[in-house]
């Protein structure tokens, strides 16, 4: 990396540093020369890690069209060399490092995407529905067709689940315990396992199809 | 280097929820049209693609299916390029790419409205978060988990972004206890971990505010000087300081707890300091003690008041329900009753 951007635009972070925090108005977004984040979200009152993050990667870059409160909290995991652009000084990296900007436009491609489905799912009109959905889109998300898959473990947990399908976690709980009893699915400790996942996208396809017609 | 393609009108470059290949297009001449369901309507929008536009980035870039459709409606010249072709191409143009992104940005903007109005919808009222005090509340996450680096933080930045909060006060306490732990820690000095005595309720705490000292009550003593001080204190909130004294004087007065408003006062003072300090199960020993043995104290409920608040702490919510229910009936004293009121 150009020592001149170091000089103008580089940090350092101590270990257990917040880089900064949730909730936090920003304007500025990262990028990792060295070391490890991490990215946390209090749930209640419990500090979740949404993920950890290393060198070449970039974060905060939700602040840097428009000055949002951050949505999850930075900390350093261990010495970390981050670079620190606001909406001039990106462009003028982007000048330099157009590499970087691509991977941008990947994350916010990504972004999109993940949204989208998210809406989706989340204009349901019944919670098994979204969940049922949601257990879809992560197949796809490993690749797979869900039209051609029948059984199939997820890697997922009810809070992440809750989560995609805009529930309260407890409601989650009861409605997949309700799927296992009717034998759709197996709850286990880190994954879920699905016995028919064609089954389910036929039915959520129709759920759709008749909240189309209304 | 790009492909030149032809496309016939009628035919379709790529469909919606296609998973073929990664190329992006550039259109060239003739017309296109691109269907896609919007976030917003979730219904299917119709627009044209521009001469001179590119089409099919953002799930070439993501490696997704395709999320629109593109229709040729008059015969049409294509340039299709690759991912790898795509991406050499835009590295050098910064205001392609920015204009790009901002393109992405909205789009995102547009879906989170979408899907914030739908959780808005949904669990209307289930969560009355103030919102401003959000940073606070982080800050507060921290302290109660003795991450007070990760506390300071947090409690900058919220008195820097809500200067006229009500809370400011609170945070400010919280940020001069913070620094003075930090320093301490800083000086090398072993860790003797200091007491951190601070009101966990302010409730209760102002509840107590205009208790009368006592030379207005019982005249000049040394004991009654020694307690008056201590009341002082304590408005000041130097609870560290009061807890020792108060505890040195239970200590001259011994295990006796002799009869007078003086004693009444001191210990119901001592109970109090120990909840303050966290130490629940003490306090709510000694309130026991007090309500033994000052059965017709006029401060009898008000130091049940700070045993019901100990239970709670500890989690024993159904004794404390018992206590706050046994002040709600006592004729004594209205503020309490109102006080009490609001837990319930």
């Amino acid at each position: 990396m150009n020592k001149n951007l170091e000089a103008k635009f580089g940090i350092t972070k101590n270990p257990g540093e917040i880089i900064f925090c949730e909730y936090e108005p920003g304007t500025t977004i990262f990028f990792i020369q060295k070391g490890n984040v991490r990215l946390t979200k209090i749930v209640s009152n419990k500090e979740k890690t949404l993920a950890v993050i290393g060198a070449g990667d970039i974060f905060g870059e939700m602040a840097i069209l428009e000055k949002l409160p951050r949505s999850a909290t930075a900390i350093a995991e261990d010495e970390v060399k981050l670079l620190e652009f606001d909406k001039d000084s990106f462009a003028q990296l982007v000048q330099v490092q157009p590499g970087i900007a691509i991977k941008l436009l990947k994350i916010f491609a990504s972004r999109i995407t993940d949204q989208q489905r998210k809406l989706k799912i989340m204009i349901l009109p019944d919670e098994d529905s979204k969940i049922l959905d949601v257990l879809i889109m992560l197949a796809e998300k490993m690749g797979l067709d869900p039209e051609k898959t029948k059984e199939i473990e997820l890697d997922t947990d009810v809070g992440q689940i809750a989560n995609w399908a805009g529930i309260p976690i407890k409601d989650c709980e009861g409605r997949l315990i309700n799927l296992e009893h009717s034998g759709k699915i197996q709850v286990k400790q880190k994954t879920v396992f699905v016995n028919n996942l064609y089954a389910i996208h036929r039915f959520v396809q129709s759920k759709r199809k008749s909240i189309e017609r209304e | 280097m790009p492909q030149v393609r032809q496309f016939k009108s009628g035919s379709v470059i790529f469909f919606d929820g296609e998973y073929k290949d990664n190329n992006v297009y550039l259109l060239k001449s003739g017309v296109c049209s691109r269907t896609k369901v919007s976030p917003s309507s979730r219904r299917p929008e119709l627009s044209n693609v521009q001469i001179g536009e590119f089409f099919g980035i953002k799930s070439a870039l993501g490696n997704f299916p395709r999320d629109e459709t593109i229709q040729v409606i008059k015969d049409s010249l294509v340039y299709e390029f690759s991912q790898k072709e795509f991406e050499s191409v835009i590295k050098s143009k910064v205001s392609i790419i920015f204009k790009m992104l901002k393109a992405f940005s909205n789009e995102l903007r547009k879906i989170h409205i979408a899907i914030d109005s739908i959780l808005t919808r949904d669990t209307e009222g289930e969560e009355a978060f103030d919102q401003s005090a959000k940073l606070m509340y982080i800050g507060n996450y921290y302290y109660s988990n003795k991450a007070y680096e990760q506390a300071q933080y947090a409690f900058k930045k919220f008195i820097i972004h809500n200067s006229s909060s009500i809370y400011i006060d609170e945070v400010n306490t919280k940020l001069k206890e913070i620094e003075s732990i930090i320093n301490f820690r800083k000086s090398g000095k072993p860790v003797a971990k200091p007491k951190e005595v601070v009101p966990s309720d302010t409730g209760l705490f102002k509840l107590c505010e205009s208790e009368e000292s006592l030379a207005d009550v019982l005249g000049a003593d040394s004991m009654i000087s020694s307690f008056n001080e201590l009341l002082s204190e304590y408005k000041k909130g130097n609870f560290q300081k009061c807890y020792k004294t108060v505890k040195q004087l239970h200590f001259k007065i011994g295990t006796t707890m002799p009869e007078g408003e003086l004693y009444e006062r001191i210990f119901m003072t001592e109970c109090r300091l120990a909840y303050y300090n966290q130490e629940y199960k003490k306090a709510i020993e000694l309130v026991k003690a007090f309500a033994g043995r000052y059965k017709k104290s006029k401060w009898l409920y008000y130091t049940l008041l700070i045993m019901a608040e100990c239970y709670s702490k500890i989690g024993s919510e159904g004794n404390a329900k018992v206590i706050y229910n046994k002040i709600v009936v006592q004729e004594h004293d209205k503020k309490l009753i109102d006080y009490v009121k609001g837990k319930l």
